[in-house]
């Protein structure tokens, strides 16, 4: 047996259930299984990190540039044509 | 700040902006075209194959937009709606230039976030199911890389389309799960499977873009 | 009611990121979750951290799964002795794994196999020896093994050495987790409130 008791979590399940906890959409008592397998399992730990840190990585991706000026212009024409009449 | 807080917060100024919009403001229009517009030609993208299709499809949604604008209910954020419209719009147009479903769309059921082998089999005496070694913590300063930041974007436009979809507003352009929902017009749940995979197979990546570069 | 807390360097709680301040109340309705966590004594073994804080609990306090859920709570004071207690802590956990993969071994009629890890004085050898006897068969000399090679990690160890007392059954697991718990209590001066 590689677990002490039956409810510990094996690392396979834990990264199944990463997404969920990371949204908070886990009750409690899977919620705390969770965190206990963290506490005796550094791997899983890294590897939370890991998904974590790759959500801030994915965040710096955002497009800011606003649209070239042609564009801007024809929309704002669709835009006067919309409001009249 | 939770989600559903920022959510109701967004929905708040969205009604101002509404009104402005009804009432012909220009300014306001311009304002909400520079921060979307973006975001909207990189979502398109997912599902149409040029960059030309992708401003397409998102010239229609505007206009779309400014036709639907004085029926808009605000049930849910006016991020969400647009997203809605765009993706529409880009799949019926993905589908009229016959973009191929790429193999990868073809997913089974039972996808995994990370591969049975990374871990010890069940005949293992002590550690079945375990990590069979410690994932490598990924340093800081590579993952700010400009490169690895080229790998994530590479990787999250190499997704099934559905994945790619809910992956790109929710950790790229920073939606909430209910303007996903929303906008793509799934369940919670399937939203939360769908990042799930997706955040899965772009770690996947990363891991072995650092893997390869070590020395 | 007092309580145990373990914390990240900086009072950081470990999941939430939240910063507990020195001595003021944290109140569970401005927390992302369900309340404020901390450990009964029998929980600390489960939730090690850097830092381990004596905790002052109120409002709605229930018994959860290896943890206490509050409605509010305050750091009283931080107990000195943790974690430079860490390494002595896992080397005790080593000692009663190595104790009982000797019992194992010796059950299993393997006298000399027994006897010489017992008197194996080094570590690394103790390590190396642990290590060929588990490829031998030896499942409880596998644990030493694990327990030896984690030993910088009490949480792990800990629960490598709960593992290994598991192969005897669950009330010798537990008498493992209680004398993990009985350690702490003692070397870390952790007296009842």
């Amino acid at each position: 047996m590689s677990r002490a008791l039956p409810e510990d979590l094996d690392c396979v399940v834990a990264v199944e259930q990463v997404t969920d906890y990371i949204e908070g959409a886990m009750p409690l008592q899977a919620r705390t299984r969770f965190e206990q397998h963290l506490c005796y399992c550094p791997a899983c730990m890294i590897y939370l990190r890991q998904i974590k840190a790759q959500i801030g990585v994915s965040a710096l991706l955002a497009e800011h540039k606003p649209p070239p000026e042609e564009v801007t212009r024809k929309l704002l024409q669709l835009f006067r044509a919309s409001r009249r009449g | 700040m939770p989600a559903p807080e920022r959510e109701a917060i967004e929905v708040a100024q969205d009604s101002a902006l509404v009104e402005a919009l009804r009432a012909g403001d220009e300014r306001a229009f311009l304002d909400l075209v520079g921060r979307l517009h973006g975001g909207l030609v990189r979502f398109a993208l997912g599902f149409v194959r040029t960059q030309t299709a992708a401003e397409d499809v998102v010239q229609d949604a505007w206009a779309a937009v400014l036709q639907g604008i004085d029926r808009f209910e605000g049930r849910s954020t006016l991020r969400s709606w647009i997203l809605g419209i765009v993706a529409n719009l880009a799949r019926t147009r993905a589908v009229g230039d016959r973009r191929s479903v790429p193999l990868s769309a073809l997913q089974p059921d039972d996808e995994r976030a990370v591969e049975a082998s990374e871990f010890l089999p069940d005949t293992h005496s002590r550690w079945a199911g375990h990590w069979a070694r410690w994932p490598e913590p990924w340093p800081d300063q590579c993952l700010l890389s400009r490169e690895t930041m080229q790998q994530v974007r590479e990787a999250i436009d190499r997704l099934p389309q559905g994945q790619r979809a809910v992956i790109q507003l929710r950790d790229v352009e920073g939606c909430t799960a209910e303007e996903v929902c929303e906008a793509l017009g799934l369940s919670e749940v399937n939203q939360r499977v769908l990042l799930h995979r997706a955040r899965s197979r772009v770690r996947k990546e990363i891991a072995r873009h650092f893997q390869g570069s070590k020395p | 009611m007092i309580a145990w807390k373990f914390l990240a360097p900086g009072r950081i709680a470990p999941f939430t990121s939240v910063q507990w301040s020195a001595s003021e109340w944290l109140e569970a309705w401005s927390l992302p979750g369900t309340g404020i966590h901390a450990c009964a004594l029998e929980d600390l073994p489960y939730w090690f951290d850097e830092e381990l804080w004596r905790v002052e609990l109120s409002g709605s306090i229930s018994r959860e799964e290896r943890q206490i859920v509050a409605g509010r709570g305050r750091l009283l004071a931080r107990v000195e002795g943790w974690p430079s207690a860490a390494a002595e802590f896992t080397r005790a956990c080593v000692e009663r794994t190595r104790s009982r993969a000797v019992d194992a071994l010796q059950a299993a009629g393997r006298i000399e196999d027994a006897d010489a890890l017992r008197e194996e004085r080094n570590l690394d050898r103790l390590q190396k020896a642990a290590a060929a006897l588990a490829e031998d068969g030896s499942v409880v000399s596998g644990y030493l093994f694990d327990a030896i090679r984690r030993r910088q990690c009490p949480g792990l160890c800990a629960y490598v050495a709960a593992n290994a007392a598991a192969v005897g059954g669950l009330r010798a697991h537990d008498r493992e987790r209680a004398a993990q718990v009985a350690w702490l209590f003692d070397r870390l001066g952790l007296e009842k409130a």
